[in-house]
């Protein structure tokens, strides 16, 4: 089954090697101000930012037996790579920067990545060393192996380097979105009476890669919604269960499906989100389609205070502005950031509380997930997603899908 | 030890003859076997992060997501109480054995889930807490929840207590393999001049998918052999790209899935070929990974050590390839990793077991030609093992 819809494919507009530079170029100046020596980068997001190269991360556990690493010494031009996947480095990778990978999982593979970093970090194994992840052997034998090195956390680096995106990241957010989106036309196709959830996985995971997607990163949600929180499953906050896992449970005429998926392009992340009902020819009633209206009238609150210099606070505030009480699932956001990772700062409308969303301010390059979700006991509720990124005046919208079958 | 009918009628629905894994059996012997264990060395708390760990103690079906999470404490086990706790806001995919009162919300504030934690009956008293991961954050915050408590490594502790598997958990394993194979044909059927690697991702994808699971274990290795590169370290490429394969590749075709939380995955090369036979030259690289099979096969048995099985394979002659060559399989990979540059010594430190799950990978390898890759799941049994792939090694065997 094909889609009718033709892929518009803007890669043109993504330069790699230009993205590659920018990144590494940012690394280098947080790190000169937050007086950094080195860091040391397991986490696959930030391997991914720091060198451009391929990670490889759905098996957890293979990923963490043979890891890709990044170390970033201060001052450099190129970052170092260790990887088991030599092919999967970015071209311009000088030859002795790019070496074997790490075996961080064993006691001896601990005292041999020490002295590999001892080599690789010359004067700067002095110093300091922020590293994002320890495993149990890395936690029990580096300081001791590194006594001369300060250990401490590359998150505030990462963190802070990763909140503004460069011109080619957005486009390459705005691509895996892309490639998303039109292989949820092929799935929604599919919503017959019967059809099961992992079926409509299997039409995504065949759909996404013939569009050139790098990889699948989130277990497809594809969720039938009761009427009533009662009918659901037990929660401990007494609020939605989203998102529950799939399985082959058959899904029935008139469910309201929220669904849910996330792939990567090229290391970035998109974030699907609409909900559906399940049918030949279904239609909203009239309250699931006001439903939709309120969840609509959020977005445009949102998106009508969003600009640069503006708060997290206060998009929490537009959000809930004449409206319902409230706006999103308790356990998550009003919104998100997106990048390497599929949920990155900045989270607005979390329990990091009020304070936090307003120490949040709004800068172009950030990019958001909204995902406002209106619910009302009894009958049912509407959830869907939209991304933006900041820009110097306002926003703009990455995500591109229709509401179908709400008007 | 697996019954003779433990590796017949796989499947992945309910029976009620009981016929298939009894998960309630699996889930009360694992975490039986931890708390015991954290008896007899001490362990007062373990604080779990890693997937595999929590759903060895537990059983529960969480989200899946891609991409190393840092460490957080999704899953505790208390030695005082014989509880699991976990960090999950609903009760769905939470087997009925873990009462609702343990489980704790999802939080995006550390502070707030330290008081989670903290609250957990047993964790503010405890002495020795068992960890499978830090980050420096929760380096600085587990004190706040487990005052007096010194950390040590519990991930070790977890190891060894997967590294022999049960009946169910063969069981399970087996089935992972018989679905994977399932994709695995698909993906062989596929293969022609013209295709792209990135599509076989998604043919694989997309037939596991009839078997009621939808997850991959790995991206998959869909990759046309290189015909060029240097013998003594013979070029493999493990990347999926956007390459059409062509006309006389040899295209190595790896992948798995997971069911129940426990990984199947079995690997083969094809040709690719519009209507072509197989050269002699072909023919050839795939009978000498026949022969790196037998040699190494051969060598798995109860006693065996590591460095034995990595002779056996260097004693054929070829080269030791850029990835293990035997590693363990359960919740995911696992230990022992035999054929590492890590080198002989570790490896004579890991001794087979009855009762252990392996994953055998070999490759042969031609200049001009390509090479042939394979990857067998097996069990090691009393008196040597049992291949759990059922497989045949394709067009290139005829």
């Amino acid at each position: 089954m094909t889609s009718t819809v033709s892929p518009i494919f803007q890669t043109e507009r993504i330069n790699l090697p230009r993205m590659r530079t920018e990144r590494f170029g940012r690394l280098q100046a947080e790190m000169e101000r937050q007086d950094i020596d080195a860091l040391l980068l397991l986490g696959g997001g930030n391997v991914q930012y720091a060198t451009g190269s391929v990670t490889l991360t759905s098996d957890l556990a293979r990923a963490q037996h043979l890891p890709t690493a990044a170390v970033v010494v201060r001052g450099e031009t190129s970052p170092h790579l260790f990887t088991p996947y030599p092919e999967g480095a970015p071209p311009e990778l000088p030859a002795d920067r790019l070496h074997p990978n790490f075996y961080p999982e064993f006691d001896e593979g601990v005292r041999a990545m020490a002295a590999t970093l001892r080599e690789v970090l010359g004067t700067a194994v002095r110093g300091k060393l922020a590293l994002d992840s320890y495993t149990p052997a890395m936690f029990t034998l580096l300081p001791e192996l590194l006594g001369n090195t300060t250990l401490t956390d590359a998150s505030s680096v990462l963190g802070a380097v990763k909140l503004m995106k460069t011109r080619d990241e957005v486009e390459c957010i705005r691509q895996a979105q892309h490639i998303n989106e039109l292989a949820m036309y092929d799935v929604q196709a599919a919503l017959r009476p019967g059809v099961r959830q992992t079926e409509l996985t299997g039409i995504f995971l065949r759909r996404i890669f013939e569009l050139g997607a790098s990889s699948n990163v989130v277990d497809p949600i594809w969720q039938p919604v009761p009427e009533l929180l009662a009918k659901g499953p037990f929660t401990v906050h007494g609020d939605l269960a989203f998102p529950l896992v799939s399985s082959d449970r058959m899904l029935r005429e008139d469910d309201i499906l929220m669904v849910d998926t996330g792939i990567t392009y090229q290391g970035y992340a998109s974030d699907f989100g609409r909900t559906w009902l399940v049918g030949r020819n279904p239609k909203p009633s009239v309250r699931q389609q006001d439903q939709q209206k309120q969840w609509r009238e959020v977005i445009d609150r949102v998106l009508g205070a969003l600009k640069p210099g503006v708060n997290g606070r206060d998009l929490t505030r537009a959000a809930l502005s004449g409206g319902p009480p409230k706006a999103w699932l308790k356990h998550f956001y009003l919104a998100h950031g997106i990048g390497t990772e599929s949920a990155e700062m900045p989270l607005i409308g979390t329990d990091l509380g009020e304070a936090f969303d307003e120490s949040v301010v709004m800068a172009p390059g950030m990019i958001l997930v909204l995902e406002p979700v209106i619910w009302e006991d009894g009958y049912g509720g509407y959830r869907s997603e939209e991304i933006v990124a900041v820009t110097e005046d306002g926003y703009e919208l990455l995500s591109d899908y229709p509401y179908t079958p709400y008007a | 030890m697996p019954e003779e009918k433990t590796l017949r009628d796989l499947g992945t629905g309910e029976l009620e003859d009981g016929s298939r894994a009894d998960f309630e059996r699996m889930n009360a012997g694992r975490l039986s076997r931890c708390l015991a264990e954290m008896d007899r060395q001490n362990l007062d708390v373990l604080i779990l992060g890693r997937e595999g760990n929590a759903r060895f103690v537990s059983g529960a079906r969480r989200l899946w997501t891609s991409g190393i999470r840092p460490f957080g404490p999704g899953c505790v086990v208390v030695r005082e109480s014989r509880q699991v706790h976990l960090l999950s806001v609903w009760d769905d995919g939470i087997p009925a054995a873990i009462p609702r009162e343990n489980l704790f919300g999802l939080s995006w504030n550390p502070l707030n889930l330290m008081n989670s934690i903290r609250e957990i009956h047993g964790v503010a008293d405890a002495r020795r807490v068992g960890v499978d991961g830090m980050t420096p954050l929760f380096a600085q915050l587990l004190p706040l929840a487990a005052p007096n408590a010194q950390l040590v490594n519990g991930d070790e502790m977890m190891r060894a207590l997967r590294m022999v598997k049960t009946a169910d958990e063969v069981r399970c394993i087996a089935t992972a393999v018989a679905i994977t194979e399932a994709g695995l044909d698909a993906v062989l059927a596929a293969i022609r001049p013209g295709v792209k690697e990135r599509a076989l991702a998604g043919v694989f994808g997309q037939r596991i998918c009839d078997f009621g699971i939808q997850i991959p274990a790995t991206e998959g290795v869909f990759c046309a052999t290189p015909r060029s590169g240097s013998a003594a370290q013979p070029p493999f490429r493990q990347v999926i790209s956007d390459r059409e394969l062509a006309e006389g590749d040899l295209v190595a075709a790896s992948s798995g899935v997971m069911f129940a939380g426990f990984e199947g995955g079995v690997g083969r090369t094809q040709l690719c070929s519009a209507n072509g036979r197989a050269s002699d030259a072909q023919r050839k690289v795939y009978e000498r990974w026949t022969v790196l099979r037998k040699a190494v096969l051969g060598a798995i048995r109860p006693g065996a050590s590591g460095a034995e099985v990595r002779r056996a394979y260097v004693a054929t002659g070829e080269p030791l390839p850029a990835f293990p060559i035997l590693h363990g399989v359960g919740l995911g990979f696992e230990p022992p990793m035999i054929g590492s540059p890590l080198g002989e010594r570790f490896d004579a430190a890991w001794a087979l077991q009855a009762g252990m799950v392996l994953a055998f990978q070999g490759y042969a390898w031609s200049a001009g030609v390509g090479g042939y890759f394979g990857k067998e799941m097996l069990l090691v049994t009393e008196d040597g093992n049992e291949l759990l792939t059922r497989f045949g090694d394709g067009a290139l065997a005829r």
